[in-house]
């Protein structure tokens, strides 16, 4: 099982950073935004959705910032904002060596 | 037509595949999980269907946020209709989906992981624990013991070592699940049904044989196997008085303390009593009628070693009579051991003064004929 999970983000783990990258955003805003940014490339179904954000905020990658009525708004920290950059370095890395490889061929 | 039914609950939440498929299939008759106790699971009635049911273990959250969390369920197509008490200090929730075209509730295996990773990790603890504890207790109860382990055995009500036995195969299976399980989230698989028929039956079986296991104790004088007087007026005894001359029942006096007389599962029928003389001289009768022959055989073995042991070197003489089918007497000192096996039964006589034995064996070997 995992138990250093936070080394790299799955795609779903990214794609929550990155809807928190601009504006909070509460649950369902957040798998609107993945689904359009994805065009629904990256499915986010709930069970996933509740378990990243819950594990984001153990992690102190994100933080509640309100609660109105049922509606809880999540904003990303700055050591959230540090792993998504460094994960896009990664993911950027990744591609560059993947298109490198590719030109070759 | 009724609108709810009751069934046996699933014992085990490690398997949460092959809850999955059998809420499933329930579902596509009409039924829907609407609440799982201790004991029993209520359904209640529904437009029957094609729907997608998942088990998610609860995480401790305050009840806002547990709304909130459900109403976003609800409005993705995901329905969190009951919640299965858990036997480690967490409950599963029961989610269904009947729209096709929902995406699953798990879409990231490592986000699966994460979910289950805590009562996962603290139900394979705690399964190691009860195990640990269950051996340590059975040592201490058959090892420790200041008699044989057999004779204990032989002189006990079974049910509790039946049970403790019955918990130890429950946790042993639970490993097991739970090592599939950590196995199947650590290669991003869904959990897998597997014949999940069987495993129902299993858990079925389960569960009654553990409520019988419970009641067994509070119903055990109705039930002639467990409590049942024994019949004890066919095994052989020798009276204290035809072995030593000149005396009679006035002489002897009767010990309480070694006396026994009961019938348990094992042995449906045995007793123990001692006399002691005046003079401190002592007579024990000992006779049981055991369920199985090899026991019986097990009983005569440890009987002479014992005897063998605590009054070595040990004289023996062979006995010829073909009412036994074991038999010996051994002497040291003024020690003496008659023992004589015939079938079940296990017959020994122990005294410390000089007699003859003849009419006691004769006598012995008639009864055990009988």
């Amino acid at each position: 099982m995992a138990r250093e999970p936070l080394k790299v983000l799955t795609e779903s783990m990214f794609y929550v950073l990155l809807s928190l990258l601009r504006q909070e955003r509460c649950g369902t805003e957040i798998v609107q935004f993945v689904d359009d940014t994805t065009a629904g490339r990256v499915p986010l179904g709930p069970g996933t959705l509740y378990t990243i954000l819950a594990k984001f905020q153990e992690e102190g990658l994100i933080r509640e910032t309100a609660v109105e009525g049922r509606k809880r708004t999540y904003a990303i920290t700055d050591r959230g904002r540090a792993l998504f950059r460094q994960e896009l370095s990664r993911l950027k890395l990744c591609v560059a060596d993947g298109d490198r490889e590719e030109d070759r061929v | 037509m009724k609108d709810r039914k009751r069934t046996l609950r699933p014992l085990e939440l490690w398997n949460p595949g092959a809850i999955e498929k059998w809420l499933e299939d329930e579902a596509a008759k009409g039924w829907r999980l609407e609440d799982c106790g201790r004991v029993l699971a209520t359904f209640r009635a529904m437009e029957p269907g094609i729907y997608r049911v998942r088990l998610r273990p609860q995480r401790p959250e305050t009840p806002e946020a547990r709304r909130e969390r459900g109403e976003t369920c609800r409005e993705m197509g995901w329905d969190c209709t009951a919640v299965i008490t858990g036997d480690d200090d967490y409950d599963c929730e029961v989610f269904y989906c009947g729209d096709p075209s929902a995406p699953e509730l798990d879409t990231d295996p490592v986000a699966r992981s994460w979910a289950w990773e805590k009562p996962l990790r603290r139900s394979w603890r705690t399964a190691w624990v009860v195990l640990g504890l269950l051996a340590a207790l059975l040592a201490a109860l058959l090892l420790g013991a200041p008699r044989p382990a057999l004779d204990f055995l032989l002189n006990e009500n079974l049910s509790w070592l039946l049970w403790l036995c019955f918990l130890g195969v429950v946790m042993l299976r639970r490993l097991w699940y739970l090592r599939r399980m950590r196995r199947q989230l650590a290669a991003g698989l869904a959990p897998d049904p597997g014949n999940w028929r069987r495993d129902r039956r299993w858990q079925q079986t389960v569960v009654v044989l553990f409520l019988v296991c419970w009641m067994l104790p509070l119903v055990g004088g109705m039930l002639p196997l467990w409590e049942a007087e024994p019949d004890i007026a066919g095994l052989p005894f020798t009276a204290p008085a035809d072995l030593l001359e000149g005396t009679d029942r006035s002489y002897w006096e009767f010990e309480t303390d070694h006396y026994v007389c009961r019938s348990t599962p094992l042995a449906p029928a045995r007793f123990g009593i001692q006399y002691r003389g005046q003079q401190g001289e002592y007579v024990r009768n000992a006779a049981d009628r055991l369920r199985f022959e090899f026991l019986a055989k097990a009983l005569y073995r440890e009987r002479e070693k014992a005897f063998r042991e605590n009054d070595r070197p040990a004289a023996e003489t062979a006995v010829e009579n073909s009412a036994f089918d074991q038999a010996v007497l051994l002497t040291t000192g003024e020690e003496r051991l008659f023992l004589a096996r015939s079938g079940k039964v296990v017959y020994a006589l122990w005294l410390d003064f000089p007699a003859d034995l003849t009419d006691s064996i004769a006598a012995a070997a008639a009864a055990m004929r009988e």
